[in-house]
């Protein structure tokens, strides 16, 4: 029954790694959009 | 401009990698994400490292004697308490910098890394404590080093909100810098928590002078920790790109603020102007 509790654990890190991922990539996404374009250069 | 110059001014090669950009399109119309080579390449790294650690981890590595199958919970849990000290160790490195050379930039790391610190440490506590389950038969236990470790988790926590707080942007900087540091000295206890007071928790698998963990364990645990580290360092490069991007905005409405406020200063000084030429000159009648 052990092996309950590791596949438990090895799934939620792995989802809350992947979801935070996901909206990491979304957020940037939706803020890059709402930043002008010359503005939106990180290194110039 | 002048923001943005400001961040970019202490920008040396170490800080590339977080303001850098090297998306394809951004000739043309900018870059349309946080992306960059750095996190292509850091990406890559953590996919090529995490699929050895769930085949040897899961699959390869044989039960633990004792702890049967849940000793396989060491390959998340260790590289997640490492992580969680390096970012809270950076978050207190780019506090004390920020408030000594009182750079934009330092902030923004501090606060992406806190972030970070603060997503693998709910990370630590939860894989702790299903290893604790079926080894000490509870999820949790007020042990010292449990305890210290969900006050850290709390603190930390904390620090984001300071972050949040609904203030002028350089006193919610230096608020959070000076909680940045403070806040770092639970790191500490959390770590001499299992030698300055006895407690369930084992001791440390890594000590200066022996590894308590060799063959397979080990080789999964160093993929482990590989993917750990990598996966962090795409996230704090990913996050501290979004801060940059909402200190930009911020920094817009602000000037637009101000220039709203400076063309009504003007229509009253014009209309100020008219009535005294009205007054010296008479009103035409």
């Amino acid at each position: 029954m052990f092996w309950i509790y590791t596949i438990v654990g090895y799934s939620a890190a792995i989802g809350i790694i992947g979801l935070y991922s996901v909206w990491l990539i979304m957020r940037g996404r939706r803020m890059t959009r709402k930043v002008p374009v010359d503005k939106r250069r990180f290194l110039e | 401009m002048n923001d943005l110059r400001t961040i970019v001014s202490v920008a040396d090669e170490s800080e590339e990698i977080f303001i850098n950009t090297d998306n394809d399109d951004s000739e043309r119309s900018g870059p349309t994400s946080t992306r960059s080579k750095s996190t292509t390449v850091f990406g890559f790294l953590a996919i090529a490292t995490f699929v050895p650690l769930v085949f040897f981890g899961l699959l390869v590595a044989e039960p633990h004697s004792e702890q049967q199958e849940s000793v396989k919970l060491m390959f998340i849990h260790l590289p997640s308490v490492l992580v969680t000290y390096v970012s809270f160790f950076c978050t207190l490195v780019c506090s004390i910098l920020y408030l000594t050379k009182k750079s934009k930039f330092w902030d923004l790391l501090a606060g992406a890394s806190a972030e970070i610190g603060v997503l693998f440490c709910g990370i630590l506590l939860l894989s702790g404590s299903l290893w604790g389950k079926p080894t000490w038969g509870v999820y949790w236990q007020w042990d010292p080093r449990l305890t210290s470790t969900a006050v850290m988790f709390v603190m930390y926590l904390g620090y984001l909100a300071v972050r949040r707080m609904d203030i002028a942007a350089e006193a919610k900087s230096r608020r959070a810098a000076v909680l940045g540091i403070v806040s770092f000295l639970n790191v500490l206890i959390v770590h001499y928590s299992i030698d300055w007071w006895r407690g369930l928790h084992q001791g440390r698998t890594f000590e200066s002078s022996e590894i308590k963990i060799e063959g397979w364990y080990l080789f999964s645990l160093m993929f482990g920790m590989l993917f750990f580290s990598f996966v962090a360092i795409w996230m704090v490069i990913h996050k501290f790109r979004i801060l940059w991007l909402e200190y930009q905005l911020e920094r817009m409405d602000l000037e637009l603020a101000i220039n709203e406020r400076r063309s009504e200063v003007n229509d009253l000084d014009s209309s100020i102007d008219a009535d005294e030429e009205e007054l010296l000159f008479g009103g035409g009648s």
